[in-house]
Parts: structure tokens; sequence; C-alpha cells
């Protein structure tokens, strides 16, 4: 499903920096990946190329055979839209809506018409739990919740791989568990999850173990 | 561009209701009144393009008096000895040679001379108006015209029966005027009889009759594209006087006065509502690149999680557009109706009356568009700078 060839990626912000260095990476669909390293080994940069978030300076990226680097900016956009969707640390709810509208957001920029955006909406709710929750605004929920909201949100458009960046980081342990639980669930309905993080203590919900160092994978 | 889009657009401007609101009543009262000052300076550019018509057709009028002089005192007859003579004094004001000096100078405009001949009968001023006479030496007529009547009271002054050969300084005969300088002009006779005679301005020799001194006035006629200002007359006013070592006044009419005054009124105001107009545009463009570049900002984070969710950058900036572009749209269309309303009612600023101008409109739509241009140009560069890797990651 993913293949990527000898990825190269420099940040320079007035100091160079190689974030990664030829990563060689192979994920199959419906695979659970944990990529774990420490803080600087280069696992959010691999996640946002993952997500088209961001460019690369040199190596390739397929996913499902399709040369990532050709995308134009708008291809991009649609490839997040609809192969992708991402989970964050700080879940990165807009408070400002409500927990539906959140979860809508990614739908209404697909074109999805709105009475299949609330249908949707209840049916993600169900899912992780949160049917009750639909008018509520993120700040009248726990972080546990909210990261499920996120989650809610991250599947709406039935993307190819969920992407999550530190998704337990800001839970405590019980929240941080259910989530997890939630993950290995929607992984065993055919989600294909890549996760990074750097507790290693995750890595029982994972199919495969990636470990990076200084931009590299370490075999 | 979807109707969840435009949705999303409307939630952002509920959601900065308040400030937008302040931006919206700001922005409209600046339209209400740049709708105003912009009207009024077209309104009076129109009276002044008005005024410039009419001062190309204007007649702008100077006119020599003497001070020391009484008609209803003077004498037609005088005692020069033991003879009783005519009174001949002669009076120059505009004398051949000041003349042709103000042609020289004036080129690109025509004079015509007004003298009114006064008649005198039996010695005695006459008085009524109908018994004088109106001699108009035009610069733009090459033949002369007057009525039959008229130039049998001519002809009293060619036999030199009432009033002195001053007066008329020259002849005529069976249809033909002739000059001093020898020159034969053609007599046009007129139907009306209104006790005038239009001679040729090249036929003009500066001869006046002390007597006629009432009504002697010289008019200034612009060509073309050429504009009487009052530096000019003043120009002129002097150098008649020099000529004439100040032994007469020269007053510019109250009629050319009263026109010039109208038309330094209009300048004055023109340079009032000018620079007012350019000051409060300049506010509209500060205020609104200030505000919106304030609440994009503030938006960073809901537009690096628009642009994980599956949203460009161009469509990030063009629902910013958007957002700017209702906003000022209803400031305009809010602004111009009011002061429309306003205007029709009855409004003035300074002396002017203002009507509603649709140039006033066009311009303001114009300058409506030029000012979402370029607020909206540092909110795009704002917009195509953020990296949201970074500011999803730093939040």
């Amino acid at each position: 499903m993913i293949k990527i060839n000898h990825l190269n990626k420099t940040y320079n912000n007035g100091i160079k920096v190689q974030a990664l260095r030829e990563v060689n990476l192979v994920i199959e669909q419906g695979e659970f990946i944990l990529i774990v390293g420490k803080s600087g080994s280069g696992k959010s940069t691999l996640l946002n190329i993952l997500g088209c978030m961001d460019g690369y300076d040199s190596g390739e990226y397929l996913f499902l055979d399709q040369n990532v680097k050709s995308l134009s900016s708008r291809e991009s956009a649609q490839f997040r839209n609809h192969k992708v969707g991402f989970v964050f640390q700080s879940f990165q709810l807009i408070n400002e809506l409500t927990v539906g509208e959140n979860i809508e957001m990614s739908m209404g920029i697909a074109g999805v018409p709105k009475n299949e955006r609330k249908k949707r909406v209840k049916d993600l709710l169900e899912i992780v739990g949160l049917e009750e929750k639909e008018n509520c605004r993120p700040l009248q929920l726990s972080g546990g919740q909210q990261q499920r909201v996120a989650i809610a949100r991250a599947l709406a458009n039935n993307p190819d791989v969920l992407l999550c960046d530190e998704p337990t980081g800001n839970l405590d342990e019980e929240n941080g568990i259910k989530i997890m639980e939630l993950l290995k669930e929607l992984n065993g309905k055919g989600s294909t999850i890549i996760m990074v993080t750097h507790d290693l203590t995750l890595k029982q919900y994972a199919d495969r173990i990636i470990q990076m160092k200084d931009g590299r994978i370490i075999p | 561009m979807n109707i969840f889009i435009l949705k999303q657009i409307i939630t952002y401007i509920r959601r900065n209701f308040k400030v937008y609101f302040c931006v919206v009543i700001q922005f409209t009262i600046i339209i209400y009144l740049l709708n105003i000052f912009l009207s009024a300076y077209f309104n009076i550019k129109e009276e002044q393009d008005d005024l410039e018509k009419l001062g190309k057709e204007q007649e702008y009028m100077i006119e020599a008096s003497d001070p020391s002089f009484d008609i209803e005192k003077f004498d037609l007859m005088r005692w020069d000895d033991d003879e009783l003579v005519l009174n001949d004094d002669i009076a120059f004001p505009f004398s051949e040679d000041s003349i042709h000096k103000i042609e020289e100078r004036y080129r690109d405009y025509l004079f015509n001379i007004q003298v009114t001949i006064e008649l005198f009968y039996l010695g005695q001023y006459a008085k009524e108006e109908e018994d004088s006479l109106k001699v108009v030496y035009r610069s733009d007529c090459g033949t002369v015209k007057m009525s039959k009547e008229t130039e049998k009271i001519l002809y009293d002054v060619n036999q030199e029966t009432t009033i002195n050969s001053k007066d008329f300084p020259h002849s005529l005969s069976e249809g033909i005027l002739a000059t001093i300088q020898g020159d034969i002009y053609d007599i046009e006779y007129t139907e009306e009889n209104n006790h005038t005679v239009i001679i040729p301005f090249s036929a003009y020799n500066g001869l006046f009759h002390k007597k006629d001194m009432k009504g002697i006035i010289l008019s200034i006629i612009p060509v073309n594209d050429k504009k009487v200002t009052a530096d000019m007359l003043s120009d002129i006013v002097r150098l008649l006087e020099e000529d004439n070592d100040n032994e007469y006044y020269f007053n510019i009419g109250n009629e050319t006065i009263d026109f010039m005054l109208n038309v330094h009124h209009a300048n004055n105001e023109v340079r009032i509502f000018a620079p007012i107009s350019g000051i409060l545009i300049l506010l509209v463009m500060i205020g609104g690149i200030g505000i919106f570049s304030l609440v994009i900002n503030k938006r960073k984070k809901e537009i690096a999680i628009c642009y994980a969710l599956g949203e460009c950058k161009s469509q990030l900036c063009i629902k910013s557009i958007l957002e700017i572009s209702i906003l000022l749209v209803l400031s305009y269309l809010i602004g111009i109706l009011f002061s429309c309303f306003c205007m029709l009612r009855g409004i003035s600023v300074a002396t002017v009356e203002v009507e509603p101008n649709w140039k006033s409109a066009v311009l303001l739509l114009g300058i409506a568009l030029l000012v979402i241009i370029i607020t909206v140009i540092p909110v795009i560069r704002l917009i195509k700078k953020y990296s949201p890797c970074e500011i999803l990651s730093a939040l």
C-alpha cells in the first residue's frame, strides 16, 4: 500500500537539519504500525510526509502505486481529505464548533451532501461511543472524549490510512488505554494505522514496530 | 466553492460578530461620508464646468470712469472769449495705444469696446435711456450694423447739430461708414431699433467725448480653451491706469466680479473636499489591513487544521477573500444607500447643496474593490507563509 524508497528531508531554518536520511519503508494494507523513537528522531516528519502535510527533498513515496510527489497542491489537498485521516496529540478540535460540526468538517470540504453528513456523524459517534455528545463543545469534554472525537473526525471520509501523532501523549493512562483499544478495534475492522509515539509500552497493540534514530530507520 | 464553505464563512463572520460589527459600522460611516464628499466634489466640478462653459461666452467687463465728471452738470456749450462754442473736451480712457498693448499681450483673446453716446437736445442732457446711443466696437463682426432710425440720429451727429463729432468719429454716406483712417465698411441695416451701432473693432480709434464717460466699457472674451483669470483682469487694469497717468478709474464690472467669485469659491471647495476624501480612503485601507490581518492571525490553528483535513492554501485564501469582501461590500451598500437617502432628503456641506451623483457611487465601488485587494494581500501572504506542520506541532 505504501512504499518509501531512499527518502531524504532537510530543514533549513538558518541551520540545516537533516530530519530523514535514506528512509525505506513498506506498509501493507490493514497493518498497525508503531513508529517509535526519541524526540528529534524524525518520526513526526515521516508522518507529515506520509500525510502530504509536508514535502521531501529526494527519494520516492508511492501510495497505492501513485507517486505522491507528482501531485499538485489541490491534488495533495484531496489526498489529505480522502486518503488519510490525522489524529494529533493535542486533539486539534475547533472549540467554537460543536462535536458534530468538528466531525463533519472534512466531509463538508469533500462536498458530501448535508443529509449524508449528518447520518455519517451519528454513525461515527456510535463507533467512538459518544452518541449523546453531538451538540457539545469540545471544551465540555474530557481529554479522552476529545481524542475520540478527533478519531471520529479522522475517519469521516473513510480514509485508507489513519495517521496518529502521539494520540495518547496528552492523556492519562486510563484514557490512553481506551484510545489504544479503540484504535486496535478500528484496525481489526480493516483500517491501516500508522502511529508515532515515544511510549514503548504501547507496542503490544501494534503488528510491527519501526524504530527511528537520527532520521534513520533502525533495522 | 460549495455551500458548506459558504456556511463556514458565515460562521466565521458570526463568530467574530462583535469585531466585524464595529468594522462594518466604521466602513459604512466612511463610505457614507465619502459618498457625500465625493458627490459634493462632483457637483462642484459640474458647476465649474458649467461656469467654464459660461466663461467662454462670458464678457469680462472693465468700466472706465472719471470721478471728477458729473454729466448732469456738464454744459454742452462754453464761452470762448465772447463766443459761445461747443464744449468738445476729449477723453482717452481706452486709447488706441492702450488697446494695442493689451491686444499684444493677450493675443488669444477678443476685445469689444462699448461707448454710450449721451444725446443732448438744445444743449441739455436728455437723461432718458432711449435718448442715448450705444456704439459697440466688436472683434467678431466685419460689417457695420444698425437700424435706419439709429442712422438718422447719427446723421445728426455728423451734421453737428446736437452733439460733437467726437461722439461718433466716423462719417456716414449712402450705406457706407468711413473712418478717420480712411477705412470703409458696408452698413447692414437691422429691423430692430435698439439704438445700438455695431462697428468692427478695426475701426476703433480711441476717441471719446468727455460727456460719454458714463458708459465706456472694455469687454474681454476668451477664445477656444483660454480662461480669463483675476490676475489677467488686474494686469489689464494696471496697464490702463499706467497709460492714463491714473486720471481715470477702471473698475471690473459687478457681474464679472460675481462670476469670478463663484469660480473662486468652487475651486476652494474642490480643494477642501479632495484631500478630506483622500484621508478617509487612507483610513479605510489602513484600518482594513490591520483588523483583518489580526483576525486571520488569531485563526492560525483553524487554518492549519483545515489544511490537514484537506483544504489547500489557495482555498484557504479564497475563504478569507470572500469573508473580507462580504463585509466590505455590505458596508459599501449600506453606506451608499444611506448617504443617497440623506442627500435626497436635503443635505449641504459648507455652502454646497449635495445631490447623489452616480460618478461618486461608481468611484466608491472602485475604491471598495481596491480596499478589498489591498486588505487581502497581506492576509494572503500570511496564509501562504503559514507552515501547518509547525503550527499543529507547536499547539
